[in-house]
């Protein structure tokens, strides 16, 4: 273990082992699942296994039945393609559900005359700068607070994860207020910042996690070898980089949905996708189709970052409860 | 009504005028501004119209409005360069849904922040709420080195009342023109009206047609038969749509006309132009309120069932996919009603001004008037700006405001023109419609300017006695908070009309002390 | 297995005297402060401009100045009737909804744990947690509406809603939001759940119900002692959601019919951003945090007796 990049190495084989170790009960089938399946078949209740089924069934459509409203209400004309069949016509709804003729009508009408594209752009400044701000400044406050020892940490620790609890209607007004004596309301720094208030203080909870998780033996032998400790954090980086990576999308995630600060602080210069679409709902009538065309741009980036890096996703959601 | 009001333009020359003239010299000669850029200054002489409108040339201001088809057909015509190429200034146009632009506006306003020049004002839920921090715009009317727009700015130069309500709060400072409207008129199904007529007559011993003299209680016999008829079959719409939904504001519009047609009953006792910041007591509870009550309890039950998750925009979306016969509803819905892509609408609408107040729910003697409200928007200035920002937001309220400019809004986004003489430009006023109904307000289409159709109510029901124009008070919005709450309680059945005539006065009186 | 776990355990290295060696001090300023200095900056003021304006009445005018009014923003609110409706609808909203999400959600970590779909089932599962609330809001408005909606025609051609709408009827309204709620978030408490039974041995778990047990006993025998921790952090963090975002309520009710959904942060919402009650909406902020901050000391105990005794919970399984 003298050798510190021995040592990193086989941490992190170890890690992957660990991970590997996971899947293989999960995909590989084994004789424990097969004991499984043989115990329900035994008691002879296919039932049960029938069951299951269903159940994972329904709540799968219960899940995507929104998701497809959504997307094809957004491809669908004005007038009579919205409208709903009488009640109890099944195969009417059935029709209306599937076969109508789509139009793009309501995308263009977003990008060509609602300035779209520019909200899209500020949504994803607002939300890269923020989690780039947490994710550099988590870092080194998570790694101070996961290996040093002083007084107070608990406490300061604990005040830095309240922050994020803190009811966002509450902190809305002060900090406002605050804003505007910097004269920064209505800009995107100001968007940048209200999301950090949130987002650093994750940051710090997760990564601490993931330093803690590191042995600090590396550094420690890291060390030795004549290195800071600043070289010594940057040495480790590599170990907490799922910690990281975690991190930036939960943070992209957090601010990309977030709608009460950008409403209230943003203005038009930095007005964010949910706000844009909030706002097309208006006193003189509501385009649904428009609405739903607006949802879809503000939602498929995420679902694409959620399909794409599922693992980092389920880990950040859950608060670093879940480390896969 | 107007007895406490004087009109703002009885006397000319404003000791204020010098002042400001001052001011503006002052910020000059500090600034040393080149004149190149046309820094403002009150005392410059111009030599022609043109020259005023561009005096300043190259400043920007930023104007935060609704996002209604009114400002959305301005922005339209801003972006396309009108304005600019008259004046030079460039315009920042921010839209948002009312509450949120009234949030934006009043955290910015009470702050004394600059970052709006120009503010849209609805008169009660913006301008009663946040009048002081609007500058008072008499001074520029009579300023000679600003240009003036033709047809002046006097009460007959805009729609009845238009001005009393957009204009003026808690003083005659004139903080605000009409910049767009929303009136209450009540649409109809003419098409089942002709269908069904005789039927109804059947039953209920006269014919169903509607007219200036239609009151309330003939609309609820109206709403009861389709009902009856819906209960037989479906295809047949509900009744009658009301304003229940999220908005609390039109909620509190909708009992308003009903209570006002029934002997002009009024909220408080104020002056309905001025409106008061100390309203005292409020009328709430008394017998007239309670009868108001029973009757629009009556109407919801022949509403439609979702009534009360039915907001304006809602039950405008029911009445287009053909659920409901008739609707009270603001002026500028004409356009989507007159749209063939909707079940209920395309030419099947006629137009008129609200039902008449029915002796049977009048208590006492007063008249019965054919009860109309609205929302006036106003366009102001944020008095915290600088004297140029000011001037130069000026110059755009009276381009915003003018006839050209309000016609072709109309033609662009079917807005709502404040202007009366925009209905007498002549293809507009072809498009009023042909008249329909029993009076000579009613009108149906088609139209090339389906707002259009509606001018002849407008015309008759923001007039008096039929207008109701108030209440202008500061906690307007906590106001019509307690009763659209109450009444959504009332018509979920969780309280009588009595009660809830006494729970509103109780909590309104609470709200303002006394 | 019990092996595999063991591994887990050295190979995090979470031996709790391994990453608290301390770092010299000199360190700890530049690492630390970047990060403290700007959440005080964005925290601490805050929090004391809610102490001060609850003590306040707001100048309505530019430069007016703040009036103080003692305890009056207190007492009114320990007598205004809607600040105690609106924390018992909040009560009722959050009750409901974690019920129904604790439910579920583990029913759905069970079944996921041992299905062959986990890794689809999960991405699909994510789907609603990666919409904005606003828009998830906006959506379920559309899907409720009772002129265009799906869900509302579907209800009433099943014959499950009779007269009037869901989302205009008080006693409806409410409940169509906790399924809002329960269709967006379901599925993390799921993840949190997943996550405490990926521990338990699966032997242990065989062993049960080769020995007859049956599902629900073996359940509450070896599973349920396993995710008490991990159920307990789902509840808190769902819960402080609850207070912490409204934007369901705004995109769907505002509060309404008859005040029906105003729960209390939406209510503090409307005294502070539609009223202006600046000072008023300070003490209910403050009464909000307070509670949450509670709730917030209690999810970080679970989680730091999580992280500092992995090995002693193992020990409690066996």
């Amino acid at each position: 273990m003298t050798n510190p990049r021995t040592a990193t190495e086989a941490g992190s084989t170890e890690i992957q082992d660990d991970r590997a170790a996971v899947k293989d009960d999960d995909l590989v089938p084994g004789p424990a699942v097969d004991a499984r399946d043989q115990v329900v078949r035994g008691r002879g209740s296919r039932i049960v296994g029938i069951a299951i089924s269903t159940f994972l069934t329904l709540y799968v459509i219960w899940t995507l039945a929104p998701f497809y409203i959504m997307i094809t209400s957004s491809f669908k004309a004005k007038g009579d393609a919205f409208s709903l069949p009488a009640e109890g016509d099944w195969g009417g709804a059935a029709e209306k559900l599937i076969a109508f003729t789509p139009t793009t009508q309501h995308y263009t009408d977003l990008f060509a005359q609602g300035e779209f594209e520019r909200y899209f752009m500020n949504s994803l400044i607002a939300a890269l700068s923020s989690a780039i701000i947490s994710v550099v400044f988590g870092t080194t406050a998570a790694y101070a607070i996961s290996r040093g020892r002083f007084r107070g940490k608990k406490d300061l620790y604990f005040w830095i994860i309240s922050t994020r609890m803190a009811p966002v209607v509450a902190v809305t007004v002060p900090l406002y207020a605050i804003f505007k004596n910097f004269q920064l309301l209505n800009t995107l720094p100001a968007l940048i910042l209200a999301y950090t208030v949130f987002n650093l203080p994750f940051a710090i909870w997760i990564l601490k996690g993931f330093f803690d998780a590191v042995s600090y033996e590396i550094e420690e032998a890291y060390m030795v070898d004549g290195h800071s400790r600043w070289q010594a954090l940057w040495k480790i980086i590599p170990l907490v980089a799922p910690g990281l990576a975690a991190v930036v999308v939960l943070c992209v995630l957090l601010a990309w949905n977030d709608f009460i600060f950008a409403a209230v602080m943003g203005g038009e210069a930095a007005k964010t996708l949910p706000v844009a679409t909030q706002g097309l709902k208006s006193a003189s009538g509501i385009e649904w189709g428009q609405i739903m065309a607006a949802g879809m741009v503000t939602v498929a980036p995420m679902l694409l970052l959620g399909i794409v890096i599922r693992k980092y996703m389920v880990q950040g959601l859950t608060m670093g409860a879940v480390k896969q | 009504m107007s007895e406490l009001y004087l009109p703002p333009f009885a006397s000319r020359g404003f000791s204020r005028r010098s002042f400001l003239g001052g001011a503006a010299g002052a910020a000059l000669l500090l600034a040393g501004c080149s004149s190149e850029t046309g820094s403002g200054n009150a005392n410059r002489t111009f030599a022609n119209d043109a020259e005023k409108w561009k005096q300043y040339d190259g400043k920007k201001l930023t104007f935060i409005t609704e996002n209604t088809p009114p400002s959305s057909g301005i922005k339209a015509i801003v972006d396309r360069g009108d304005f600019k190429k008259l004046t030079g200034i460039d315009v920042e146009i921010l839209q948002n849904d009312l509450p949120v632009m009234l949030q934006k506006a009043e955290l910015d306003l009470r702050s004394g922040g600059t970052a709006y020049d120009l503010v849209y004002t609805q008169d009660k839920p913006v301008t009663s709420v946040i009048a002081d921090f609007f500058e008072d715009l008499r001074p520029y009317l009579e300023d000679d080195s600003l240009p003036q727009i033709e047809g002046g700015y006097g009460e007959e130069a805009w729609y009845p009342n238009y001005l009393d309500v957009a204009s003026f709060a808690y003083s005659d400072r004139l903080i605000g023109l009409p910049y767009d409207a929303a009136d209450s008129v009540f649409c109809y199904r003419r098409d089942l009206f002709e269908q069904y007529s005789g039927q109804f007559e059947d039953e209920f011993g006269y014919p169903m047609e509607y007219g200036p003299d239609t009151t309330w209680k003939n609309v609820l016999e109206f709403a009861t038969f389709f009902n009856q008829l819906h209960a037989k079959d479906a295809g047949v719409p509900f009744g009658v749509g009301l304003h229940l939904g999220q908005f609390a504001w039109t909620t509190q519009l909708d009992i308003q006309r009903i209570l006002y047609s029934h002997g002009q009953w009024r909220e408080f006792d104020i002056d309905d132009v001025q409106g008061s910041k100390e309203p005292g007591p409020t009328r709430w509870g008394d017998e007239q309120s309670v009868r108001g009550l029973e009757l629009y309890k009556a109407l919801f039950d022949q509403s439609t069932p979702d009534a009360l998750s039915l907001g304006t925009v809602e039950v405008a979306d029911a009445y287009n996919a053909g659920k409901i016969a008739m609707v009270p509803q603001f002026h500028e819905f004409a356009a989507s009603f007159e749209d063939p892509a909707n079940a209920g609408g395309g030419g099947k609408t006629a137009y008129d001004i609200c039902p008449k107040g029915d002796k049977e729910y009048l208590v006492g003697k007063g008249d019965l008037v054919n009860g109309t409200n609205c929302g006036i928007g106003g366009i102001s200035i944020n008095a915290a700006a600088s004297e140029d920002q000011k001037r130069a937001a000026y110059l755009f309220i009276i381009w915003a405001t003018s006839l050209d400019v309000q016609t072709e809004n109309l033609k662009v986004a079917g807005g709502a023109p404040t202007r009366a003489a925009v209905g007498e430009v002549p293809d507009i006023e072809a498009a009023q419609g042909t008249p329909y109904g029993t009076g000579d307000t009613g009108r149906v289409g088609p139209s090339d300017y389906p707002n259009a159709l509606t001018f002849p109510a407008v015309n008759v029901g923001m007039a008096d006695p039929n207008a109701v124009l108030g209440p202008k008070i500061p906690k307007f919005n906590q106001y019509v908070t307690i009763v659209a709450n109450e009444i959504q309680k009332m018509c979920a059945g969780d309280n009588n009309p009595e009660k809830t005539a006494k729970a509103i006065q109780t909590q309104v009186d609470e709200l303002h002390g006394v | 297995m019990a092996v595999n776990t063991a591994a887990r355990g050295t190979s995090a290295g979470v031996d709790p005297s391994g990453p608290n060696k301390p770092t010299p001090r000199r360190y700890l300023a530049p690492l630390l402060l970047p990060a403290v200095i700007l959440l005080a900056l964005l925290s601490i003021y805050p929090f004391v401009w809610l102490i001060y304006m609850s003590f306040n009445a707001v100048g309505l005018a530019p430069g007016a100045p703040n009036e103080f009014v003692g305890f009056d923003n207190w007492s009114r609110m320990f007598s205004d009737s809607q600040y105690w409706e609106s924390w018992g609808i909040l009560a009722k909203y959050s009750v409901v909804s974690m019920v129904l999400e604790v439910g579920l959600g583990t029913l759905l970590a069970i079944l996921l744990n041992r299905s062959k779909h986990e890794k689809l089932l999960i991405t699909i599962l994510l789907m609603p947690m990666m919409m904005a609330p606003v828009v998830a809001g906006l959506l379920w408005q559309y899907l409720y509406n009772g002129t265009f909606g799906w869900y509302f025609w579907i209800l009433r051609s099943l014959g499950l809603l009779d007269e009037g709408t869901i989302l205009g009827s008080s006693d409806i309204a409410l409940w169509a939001i906790v399924a809002v709620d329960v269709w967006e978030w379901t599925p993390l408490v799921a993840l949190i759940v997943l996550s405490g039974l990926k521990l338990v041995p699966q032997d242990q778990m065989e062993a049960s119900w080769m020995d007859g047990a049956g599902p629900v006993r073996s359940f509450f025998q070896v599973a349920l002692p396993a995710i008490k921790g991990s159920l307990m952090i789902a509840i808190l963090l769902r819960f402080m959601d609850n207070i912490r975002i409204i934007d369901h309520f705004i995109a769907l009710t505002g509060g309404g019919p008859a005040n029906s959904t105003k729960i209390l942060p939406l209510y503090l919402y409307e005294q502070s951003f539609s009223f202006f009650e600046l000072g008023y909406g300070a003490s209910i902020a403050l009464t909000l945090l307070l509670v949450t901050i509670l709730f917030g000391k209690l999810v970080v105990n679970r989680f730091e007796e999580r992280e500092e005794n992995p090995a002693k919970k193992d020990e409690e399984l066996v």
